[in-house]
């Protein structure tokens, strides 16, 4: 579907070079990196939007850069960052819009781009904003409108700039898992930026794991996770990618090891490594007794054991109070 | 509301028309007007002469240059994404003041100035207008040529209000060292009118103004994609530096010739865009274009017809009356909307 040769990017220098990628149709792939890394760059370049340095991008048989804008307009969308100021605008003439390539001089929709935007807003269930300002739309339905303007393009291949950045939590895994289902039912082929690793592990279908250094590895997102491509890219001084737990651990352990005995109380022995971690413990499990050593009773109930004291707590925060004060003792 | 917009200003513009042609310092009866114009002889023979040299022209004048400016301000303010957006804000009427500045303030300062006067001369009465024209096209082509440079919009807003400084700053020195019935005159065509128009710069001011408002027919679809932001437009399918281009043509040539013919006319510019905005509660230039264009054209024909003040025999300056009268209104409607930023 696109594929790249050789590609260099970036403005005068380039950023990453020799990219030969591929995302393939109803596909849904992530390209996640660290910040400056290039990601916007990569799809700008992409989306023909900024020259390649060197190299070549293919959309099918055909090379991008030797495309009208109008024909690339009909086999690519992208979905940006800058935020649309037209508070005016509603959600149908903004997904509307997205017909430019195919309308007439004044832009007046033919029934079949009556149909197109009608087809774009149910996939993206944003028929409700049909009729509301633009003004009135939170976030994450102006994103979806936005999604779906991109849609109407009908485009082969949908390309989004962090769609996910404003967003809370759920509507993040909720724009994520439609555009999932957008790949699988329209075929297109979807290539999104985010900073979103620990979404981008679960959903992606594949991942474009873009290093500071320019270098660019392609996988399924086990298998990069699995392999140590994912925290070598996001490796730095306060932050470790864990990859049994397949997320980052904040590590700055600064006040020696603790032992935590949580035998069948998972949850509560999860937070507890969290709160101990966090506050800056080396925490270790029930298999290697330290000094001081903790005991989760039942949720809400933990011992606390040092070689002067033993005590028992109702809460987290007054076992941390006490551990600091023991630790300095 | 939007369903019986167009039919209500049709009617309103209709009814602005007849009434400024009916009224002025001599007021003529509805059926004469119409006698008249259908051909008929009138009951006081004077009555004719006042319609067809005086009241007719200056009515047209009035509805092309309140449809230019409107539909110009609007194309400034989509194309700037800034609702503070002006007609002249690349700087063309500055341009057009100091073309006719050159004219009015620069005669007998001998030299250059006034062989370069002498040669406007031979266009007769077009005389200021071609020196405004020439003013106005000059920094229209700068303009021009900085836009196919700059990538940047907020670049060229910028430039264009620098050129308007410039240009300010040369008209200000030539009134420091005028005489002062020279300064007289030049603030007389800086306070606008309608009534100087004739008969035969119509056949330039005409065309020219439907020019413009041809080009700006055609910028409609541009414009909706620009209301996304030039990355937008541009993944679109739009050539945005082109598209540009021809907005800036169009607004440059409608505000250049109305300031040409009739000198700067305030306010209508910058506000009858909001006001449609306002009303029509869209920004689909679709229908705002001809919205303001028939907003504009009613309003500069009421604006006038104060500044006559019918029954009497003095003139308002134009200007004047424009912010007097047009500023309360006008605020009491956008002040009306929850955002003010509506564009």
């Amino acid at each position: 579907m696109l594929t790249t040769s050789s590609l260099s990017i970036g403005y005068h220098h380039p950023l990453a070079s020799g990219l030969n990628l591929e995302l393939r149709p109803a596909e849904l792939a992530c390209l996640i990196g660290p910040n400056g890394a290039g990601k916007s760059t990569l799809l700008r370049t992409l989306a023909g939007m900024e020259k390649p340095l060197a190299g070549e991008i293919r959309l099918g048989d055909e090379i991008l850069n030797s495309l009208t804008p109008l024909e690339l307009a009909k086999r690519l969308a992208i979905v940006l960052t800058a935020r649309v100021e037209s508070p005016l605008l509603t959600g149908r003439e903004l997904v509307s819009l997205g017909r430019h390539p195919y309308t007439d001089w004044l832009g007046r929709l033919s029934l079949r781009d009556k149909e197109a935007v009608r087809r774009a807003m149910q996939q993206t269930d944003t028929l409700r904003f049909s009729a509301r300002p633009l003004a009135q739309l939170s976030d994450g339905e102006r994103q979806k409108v936005m999604i779906a303007r991109a849609l109407a393009q009908e485009p082969k291949i949908l390309l989004l700039d962090e769609p996910t950045a404003f967003l809370d939590l759920p509507r993040r895994v909720e724009l994520l898992q439609l555009l999932r289902r957008l790949a699988r039912e329209t075929g297109t082929a979807i290539l999104l930026s985010t900073h979103d690793l620990d979404l981008a592990l679960r959903l992606a279908d594949r991942l474009w794991l873009l290093s500071s250094a320019g270098k660019m590895e392609v996988g399924l997102p086990e298998e990069l996770a699995l392999n140590g491509a994912v925290a070598r890219v996001f490796h730095s001084e306060g932050a470790h990618f864990d990859h049994a737990i397949g997320a980052f651990r904040v590590h700055r352990a600064v006040r020696g090891p603790v032992s935590l005995d949580g035998q069948g109380h998972g949850v509560t022995d999860a937070w507890t490594w969290r709160a101990l971690e966090r506050a800056g413990y080396e925490v270790h499990n029930e298999n290697s007794r330290h000094t001081i050593h903790i005991e989760i009773l039942d949720e809400s109930r933990w011992r606390l054991n040092t070689p002067s004291s033993q005590s028992e707590h109702l809460s987290l925060e007054t076992l941390l109070q006490q551990l600091q004060i023991s630790n300095i003792e | 509301m939007s369903r019986w917009i167009f039919p209500l200003l049709a009617l309103l513009l209709l009814f602005a028309f007849a009434f400024s042609l009916a009224f002025g310092s001599v007021a003529i009866p509805f059926d004469q007007v119409f006698h008249i114009l259908l051909g008929g002889t009138p009951d006081k023979a004077s009555w004719a002469d006042i319609l067809f040299k005086f009241r007719l022209p200056k009515a047209l004048t009035a509805v092309l240059v309140g449809a230019a400016l409107s539909s110009a301000g609007l194309q400034m303010q989509t194309l700037f994404r800034n609702p503070l957006a002006d007609p002249y804000i690349l700087g063309v009427s500055s341009g057009a003041s100091l073309g006719v500045a050159l004219v009015i303030l620069g005669l007998g300062t001998g030299g250059i100035a006034q062989t370069f006067v002498a040669g406007l001369g031979a266009f007769g009465d077009l005389t200021l207008a071609v020196a405004a024209s020439l003013g106005a096209g000059l920094v229209l082509g700068a303009v021009l040529i900085l836009a196919r440079r700059v990538q940047n919009t907020i670049t060229l807003l910028v430039t264009g209000l620098m050129f308007g400084y410039l240009a300010s700053a040369v008209v200000s020195l030539l009134i420091y060292f005028s005489q002062p019935e020279r300064v007289q005159v030049f603030s007389l065509w800086t306070a606008g009118s309608f009534g100087g128009v004739t008969w035969s710069q119509m056949r330039v001011f005409i065309p020219a103004t439907l020019l413009g408002l041809l080009i700006a027919l055609v910028m409609i679809k541009p414009l909706n994609a620009l209301l996304l932001g030039d990355d937008y437009a541009r993944s679109l399918g739009l050539n945005v530096s082109r598209a540009r281009a021809w907005i800036i043509v169009s607004a440059s040539l409608l505000a250049g010739v109305s300031t040409a013919f009739c000198g700067p006319i305030w306010f209508v510019g910058v506000a009858v865009p909001h006001v449609a905005r306002s009303l029509l509660k869209t920004a689909d230039h679709r229908a705002l274009l001809p919205a303001s264009l028939m907003m504009g054209a009613a309003f500069a024909l009421l604006a006038d017809m104060i500044a006559q003040l019918p029954g009497s025999q003095r003139i308002l300056p134009l200007n004047v009356v424009m912010s007097l009268f047009g500023v309360p209104v006008i605020l009491s409607i956008i002040l009306r909307q929850k955002q003010l930023r509506q564009m």
